[in-house]
C-alpha cells in the first residue's frame, strides 16, 4: 500500500456516563477502544457495524469533533492531535464530513449559495463574485443547476439535499470525505443516484472516503477495503471482495448471513445469532463477541484476541483464525 | 383459499395547506387466510397509510374517500369507532416500526399485555397475567416471568419489538399488519424478528401483511408481494415471479438499483428523478416521468391494472423485463 493519507493508531474514546439518573458512580463506556486503520489516497475504507459499535464515534474523532482518550490520528504523517490554531484550521479543510440527515445539517434559513459558499468565506475567499463562481461550479459537479443557488433547503428532495451537503463538503477541495451514513436516509432509487455520484467524484477528484454505514450492500458496492467493528473494536479488515466472499471472523460471517437478500432462494445457511449486542457499559471479558459466538471455546472467555494478519492481507481478531488453516465456519456450529 | 381481507378501490385523502392530496388511490387487493403478503414501496407510496386505513386509524386531516375494506366479509369502512375497537387487538392487530411509541412507559410490559387481553375477553386478572407470560415466552423472550415485570425502557429494541408482537398476538388475531417492524433494528436482530414473525404466522395460521421499504425483507418468506408507487398499486405477483421477472418498469428499476451484497457492479442503474409531489401528480401513469419506456400514451390517465394469470400490473406496455441475475 502507498503511504496512507489517514492513519489511526490505538485510537480510543471513553465516555463517563451515569448508567441511570440516580447512579452514584459514573461508569465508563469504551465507545471506541483501541482501533487501528489506514486510508490510502483515493481509496474508500468502509466501516461497518451495528448500533453501539463505535463507528460514528470514529467519524467524530477523525474530523476532530471529539478528542480521543488515547491514540493518534495521522494525516499525511502529521499528528492531527498536536495541531492548534491556524495549522489545525488548514488541515480541517483537508478532511470534510457528509452527514446522514441533510435536512438537519443545512441551515433552513440560508440559501444554497450561502450554505455552499460559507466554508469558502470562512477560509478566506473574500470576493463575492469569486465565491459565486466557485459555488456554481460545485453545484454543477454534484448535478445541480445554477438557478438552485437562490433557493432554500426545504425546496429540495432528500436526494438533492444530500447533493447540496456533498457540494458544501467539497468546497475546500478536501482530500478525505468522512461519510457517516450519508445515503442511509434515502429511498433506494435515490440512494443509487447518490452512490453513483460519490463514485464519480472520487474518480474525478482523487478523493479518499471513510464510508461509515450499517447497510452492508452499499458498503460492498463503494469500498475498496472494509473494516468491521463490534463493541468498540475492529474485528476484521480485508479488501472488500475478500471480506464479502470469504469472511473469516465469526461475527462478520453472522452479520453477512443475516442480511435479507432481495432474491428469493439466494440466502442459504442463515445463522441467526442469539441475543443482541451487549451494553457497552458491561463489555464481556475476553473476546467481546464470545457470548454470542456459536464457536466460542474456553480461551475466548479469558483472552482478548489481538488483530492479526493470518497471512492473506487481511487482519482478524479471533483466536480460531490460524495462519495456513481454513477460517472457522459459524454454519458448522448451527 | 378464501379471502380473509378484501380491499376494493380504497382511496385515502389528506387535506393539506396546498390542497387535498390523494395518499392512496383506488387500491384493490385481497389476502387469503394464513397468507403472507408483503407491501413494498418508497416514501410517499401510500403503504403506511394503507395499513392505518385497514385498522380504522385514519384521522383528520385524513379521510377514507371511497372504497371498501372487508374482513371475513364484514365491511369495515364506515364502522363506528366502538365497533372497530372490538375488532382491533382481537381479530386484527398491528405492530409499528418504533415499539417505544406504542408501549406505555410507566406500566410493566406484562400488565400491558394483560390489559389488552382483559379488554377483549372475560378472563380473570390472574388468567390474563398468565397469558401475558405465556405470550412473552412464545415470542422468544428468555425468563418471561421475570421480564413481564420490566418496564419498556429496561428492554432493548429487539426485546421491545418482541413485546409488541406478544401484545398483538395475545388475543389470537386472524390478521396481523406489521408496518416496518424491523426497520429500526440492527440486521442481526432483524433476522431474529423476521424468523419469529414467519414462524408465528404458520403456527397460528394468521394472515400477515408486512409493509416495508426493503425488498429483501419480503423476498424470502412472503407468498405474494404488492408494489406501490405514489399511492397506487403498480404490480402484484407471487414473490418468486416478481423477483425473477418484474412486469412493471418501476419494480424492475427498484430491483436493479439495490446494490448486491454478493456481487459488485461498477455503476448502479439508478432510477433518475424523484417521486412526484402529491400536489403535482402527473396526469397519467405516476411513474411515466421517470420511466425509460414511457411513450405519449402513458400520459393519458392512470393506467388500469391488467391481469396476467396470477399477476397484475398497471403498465400500458407489454415489456420483457426478465432479469439476468
Amino acid at each position: 500500500m502507498t503511504a496512507p493519507l489517514l492513519e489511526a493508531r490505538g485510537l480510543a474514546r471513553h465516555f463517563s456516563v451515569r448508567s441511570h439518573p440516580f447512579a452514584r458512580v459514573a461508569s465508563l463506556v469504551r465507545a471506541v477502544d483501541g482501533v487501528d486503520f489506514a486510508v490510502a489516497p483515493g481509496e474508500t475504507l468502509g466501516l461497518v457495524g451495528e448500533s453501539g459499535c463505535g463507528k460514528s464515534t470514529v467519524a467524530k474523532l477523525v474530523v476532530r469533533l471529539l478528542d480521543p482518550t488515547a491514540g493518534e490520528i495521522l494525516f499525511e504523517g502529521e499528528n492531527l492531535l498536536a495541531l492548534e490554531g491556524a495549522a489545525l484550521r488548514r488541515r480541517r479543510a483537508d478532511i470534510q464530513m457528509v452527514f446522514q440527515d441533510p435536512a438537519g445539517a443545512l441551515n433552513p434559513r440560508h440559501t444554497i449559495e450561502t450554505i455552499v459558499g460559507e466554508p469558502l468565506e470562512i477560509h478566506g475567499m473574500r470576493s463575492r463574485t469569486e465565491r459565486r463562481a466557485r459555488t456554481e461550479e460545485l453545484l454543477a459537479r454534484v448535478g445541480m443547476l445554477p438557478e438552485h443557488l437562490t433557493r432554500h433547503p426545504h425546496e429540495f428532495s432528500g436526494g438533492q439535499r444530500q447533493r447540496i451537503g456533498i457540494a458544501r463538503a467539497l468546497a475546500l477541495r478536501p482530500r478525505l470525505l468522512v461519510c457517516d451514513e450519508a445515503v442511509s436516509a434515502l429511498d433506494v432509487s435515490v440512494q443509487a443516484q447518490v452512490v453513483n455520484l460519490l463514485k464519480r467524484l472520487q474518480r474525478e477528484l482523487g478523493l479518499a472516503y471513510l464510508f461509515i454505514a450499517h447497510d452492508l450492500s452499499v458498503v460492498r458496492h463503494i469500498s475498496d477495503r472494509v473494516a468491521v467493528m463490534y463493541l468498540g473494536r475492529i474485528v476484521e479488515t480485508a479488501p472488500a471482495d475478500q471480506l464479502f466472499s470469504r469472511p473469516h471472523h465469526p461475527y462478520t460471517q453472522s452479520l453477512l448471513s443475516a442480511v435479507p437478500r432481495p432474491a428469493p432462494g439466494r440466502a442459504t445457511g442463515r445463522v441467526v445469532l442469539s441475543g443482541e449486542v451487549p451494553s457497552p457499559f458491561a463489555a464481556p471479558s475476553g473476546c467481546r463477541f464470545h457470548p454470542r459466538c456459536p464457536l466460542a471455546v474456553e480461551i475466548c472467555r479469558r483472552e482478548d484476541p489481538a488483530l492479526r494478519d493470518p497471512g492473506d492481507g487481511r487482519s482478524v481478531a479471533c483466536h480460531l483464525v490460524q495462519p495456513g488453516a481454513p477460517p472457522p465456519d459459524v454454519r458448522s456450529a448451527a | 383459499m378464501s379471502a380473509l381481507l378484501e380491499v376494493e378501490n380504497l382511496s385515502v385523502r389528506f387535506r393539506t395547506g396546498g390542497g387535498e392530496i390523494v395518499a392512496v388511490d383506488r387500491l384493490s387487493f385481497a389476502a387469503a387466510r394464513g397468507e403472507f403478503v408483503g407491501i413494498v414501496g418508497e416514501s410517499g407510496s401510500g403503504k403506511s397509510v394503507t395499513a392505518l386505513a385497514l385498522m380504522g386509524l385514519v384521522t383528520p386531516p385524513g379521510r377514507i374517500a371511497g372504497g371498501s375494506v372487508r374482513l371475513d366479509g364484514q365491511e369495515l369502512v364506515g364502522l363506528r369507532e366502538r365497533d372497530y375497537r372490538r375488532l382491533r387487538g382481537k381479530r386484527m392487530a398491528m405492530i409499528f416500526q418504533e415499539p417505544m411509541s406504542s408501549l406505555n412507559p410507566v406500566m410493566r410490559v406484562g400488565e400491558q399485555i394483560a390489559e389488552a387481553v382483559r379488554w377483549h375477553e372475560p378472563v380473570s386478572a390472574r388468567a390474563a397475567a398468565a397469558r401475558a407470560v405465556e405470550m412473552l415466552a412464545t415470542v422468544g423472550i428468555p425468563g418471561a416471568e421475570q421480564r413481564a415485570k420490566a418496564y419498556p425502557q429496561q428492554l432493548s429494541g429487539g426485546m421491545r419489538q418482541r413485546v409488541m408482537i406478544a401484545m398483538a398476538l395475545a388475543c389470537g388475531p386472524e390478521l396481523l399488519v406489521a408496518d416496518e417492524p424491523t426497520t429500526a433494528l440492527d440486521v442481526t436482530v432483524q433476522a431474529q424478528i423476521l424468523e419469529l414473525l414467519a414462524g408465528l404466522r404458520t403456527r397460528f395460521g394468521m394472515t400477515l401483511l408486512l409493509i416495508t421499504h426493503d425488498l429483501g425483507v419480503v423476498a424470502e418468506q412472503a407468498d405474494r408481494v404488492l408494489v406501490m408507487y405514489a399511492g397506487r398499486l403498480v404490480e402484484a405477483a407471487p414473490t418468486a415471479e416478481l423477483f425473477a421477472a418484474p412486469l412493471h418498469p418501476y419494480t424492475a428499476g427498484l430491483l436493479d438499483s439495490i446494490p448486491d451484497l454478493d456481487r459488485r457492479r461498477d455503476e448502479l442503474p439508478a432510477i433518475e428523478g424523484t417521486v412526484p409531489s402529491p400536489l403535482a401528480m402527473p396526469p397519467g401513469c405516476a411513474f411515466a416521468p421517470r420511466c425509460r419506456f414511457a411513450e405519449p400514451a402513458c400520459d393519458t390517465g392512470p393506467p388500469p391494472l391488467r391481469d396476467f394469470g396470477a399477476r397484475r400490473t398497471a403498465c400500458r406496455r407489454d415489456l420483457d423485463l426478465g432479469r439476468s441475475a
